[in-house]
């Protein structure tokens, strides 16, 4: 099966910086891909070059097995490519509701009213602005919108970031929903036992190159990478 | 005697808001473009120049000045279009020191080619007739009907601008433009085209200002070089970006600049260069900047 968005041998620099080493990743129609490391190893640089937003120093992105080089970031989102940045990236002056009807590509099963039934708080919020809602709120803004682009394949970087538990678990929740709904996903979080148990693969970037690639369980059976590359003690 | 003076008065006041009006034509492009594309368009005094030169000479041609309107508004969208893509597209990332040395190049090719295309002569543009009477307004004080018209024209063009801006899915995508471009283009739109749009019709609304001011004073070479400055400190009063501050900024630079001229003549110049320093001291982003 062709993948929606693939990295073949990516390098990538900011200036003469060098950031990305050979990436291999491919996230396939329906597949979830959990992308970890820690801070600094080049995880937002990978997504930034798969968006079209960093020029690869070598290697290349391909968008339905073709060749990317030429889109732009608004040609790879319309091609359905959502993305929730770090950050969020809320309007901060549009409504709720103008932050959501400005992403709206309509003909697909995303609907206004089907995210607002996905996140109720944010129908409650529907006139507010952007900068007045709080930062769950403001991530459910931002998954939503992401959502009513009718994506095949949907982007989260640091989607819980700074968010109390409940929230958070209410995030995953949703992320879990959007994947049920046929969306596959790259995820990029901190929370490694959230992204294990939803992920059908991960790749663990260290200094900007691949150190692992592969199922869940095999990270798992590896305690020593876990620890080493993500913290996380067995 | 006391008749007179309040007729003065409200001469002048009327005469100030009209001045506003179309100093928020010009300042409400001035400050789109630049909250959209963080350009500095030193050369936006020009275009209300060639808007005013453009209803002399479709006037002259067609001995009709209606005609002279559309043909500032649609040589504006036009114009606006190519100079977006030709040249401010390419100077948009690039910093402003460089925009500011491209829109002064501007100024001077404008300039020459109005010397070349028309004269360096001081030229009128006769009030249409259809308005060239006055409406009594009250008492014994009657208006120029002309200068009543650009009035509504203004504010009717300036709800038009709060209604597309702030109502719209089109004015969402320029405030979203205004605020991340890049996350803009992440959602699946074009910001370039964004851009384009928010250029045509700034450019529109200054040589309309240009059109609109022709019967109302003397067409002249750099003629628009007053309004840019003064349309540049209600861009400042009003915050950038925000077209409402821009309206309620013109209004006072237009009144008190207005009043101004007419009872304290030497404190004129000064007066709305004092008011955009107070705001600076006080509210550096503008009385009415998007918080």
């Amino acid at each position: 099966m062709t993948a929606i968005l693939e990295a073949k041998g990516l390098s990538a620099s900011y200036g003469t910086n060098l950031v990305l080493h050979d990436i291999q990743i491919a996230i396939h129609p329906g597949e979830v891909v959990g992308l970890m490391g820690r801070n600094g190893m080049g995880k937002t640089t990978l997504i930034r070059s798969l968006l079209g937003l960093l020029p690869p120093r070598s290697g290349s992105v391909l968008l339905d097995g073709v060749d990317a080089a030429s889109l732009k970031p608004f040609q790879r989102a319309r091609a359905g490519i959502a993305t929730v940045p770090e950050g969020r990236g809320i309007f901060a002056s549009l409504s709720v509701r103008e932050n959501l009807r400005f992403a709206a590509r309509p003909g697909g099963a995303w609907t206004e009213e089907r995210v607002l039934s996905v996140f109720p708080r944010l129908a409650e919020r529907i006139l507010h602005r952007g900068n007045h809602l709080s930062g769950g709120e403001q991530q459910m803004l931002a998954i939503g919108r992401a959502l009513m682009t009718n994506p095949r394949l949907m982007i989260l970087d640091e989607a819980t970031e700074g968010l109390a538990p409940l929230i958070r678990d209410e995030i995953w929740h949703t992320i879990a929903l959007v994947r049920d709904a046929g969306v596959a996903i790259l995820v990029v979080d901190k929370t490694v036992s959230a992204v294990l148990s939803l992920a059908d693969r991960v790749v663990v970037l260290v200094k900007g190159a691949t150190v692992y690639s592969g199922a869940p369980d095999g990270l798992l059976r590896d305690p020593a990478t876990m620890h080493r590359h993500l913290g996380v003690d067995g | 005697m006391q008749n007179a003076g309040v007729s003065t008065f409200l001469a002048q006041l009327l005469n100030g808001l009209q001045y506003g009006l179309l100093l928020f034509l010009i300042g409400s492009g001035l400050t789109l473009i630049f909250g959209v594309m963080r350009v500095i368009n030193l050369a936006h005094g020009s275009l209300f120049m060639i808007g005013a030169y453009l209803a002399y000479v479709v006037a002259g041609w067609t001995g009709s000045f209606w005609f002279a309107l559309p043909a500032a508004i649609s040589g504006g969208i036009l114009f606006g279009t190519f100079l977006e893509a030709a040249l401010f597209r390419r100077f948009r990332d690039r910093e402003h020191l460089d925009q500011v040395l491209l829109t002064f190049a501007l100024i001077l090719i404008f300039e020459e080619a109005r010397s070349i295309l028309v004269d360096n002569q001081f030229h009128s543009v006769a009030v249409p007739e259809l308005l060239d009477f006055s409406i009594p307004i009250v008492g014994g004080f009657a208006y120029s009907a002309y200068r009543l018209a650009v009035l509504a024209v203004c504010l009717a063009v300036a709800g038009l601008m709060v209604l597309v801006v702030e109502r719209t899915n089109i004015g969402a995508s320029i405030r979203a433009a205004a605020e991340n471009p890049e996350m803009v283009g992440l959602l699946g739109l074009d910001a370039r085209r964004i851009h384009m749009l928010v250029f045509a019709a700034g450019t529109a609304l200054a040589m309309l200002a240009g059109a609109l001011a022709a019967p109302l004073q003397s067409v002249y070479p750099n003629m628009g070089d007053g309004f840019l400055i003064l349309s540049f400190i209600v861009v400042v009063i009003g915050g950038l970006g925000s077209i409402g501050g821009a309206f309620w900024a013109a209004l006072l630079v237009g009144t008190i600049d207005t009043l101004g001229k007419a009872y304290v003549p030497q404190l004129a110049g000064i007066a709305v260069c004092g008011l955009m320093a107070l705001v600076l001291l006080v509210r550096p982003s503008g009385l009415f900047a998007r918080g």
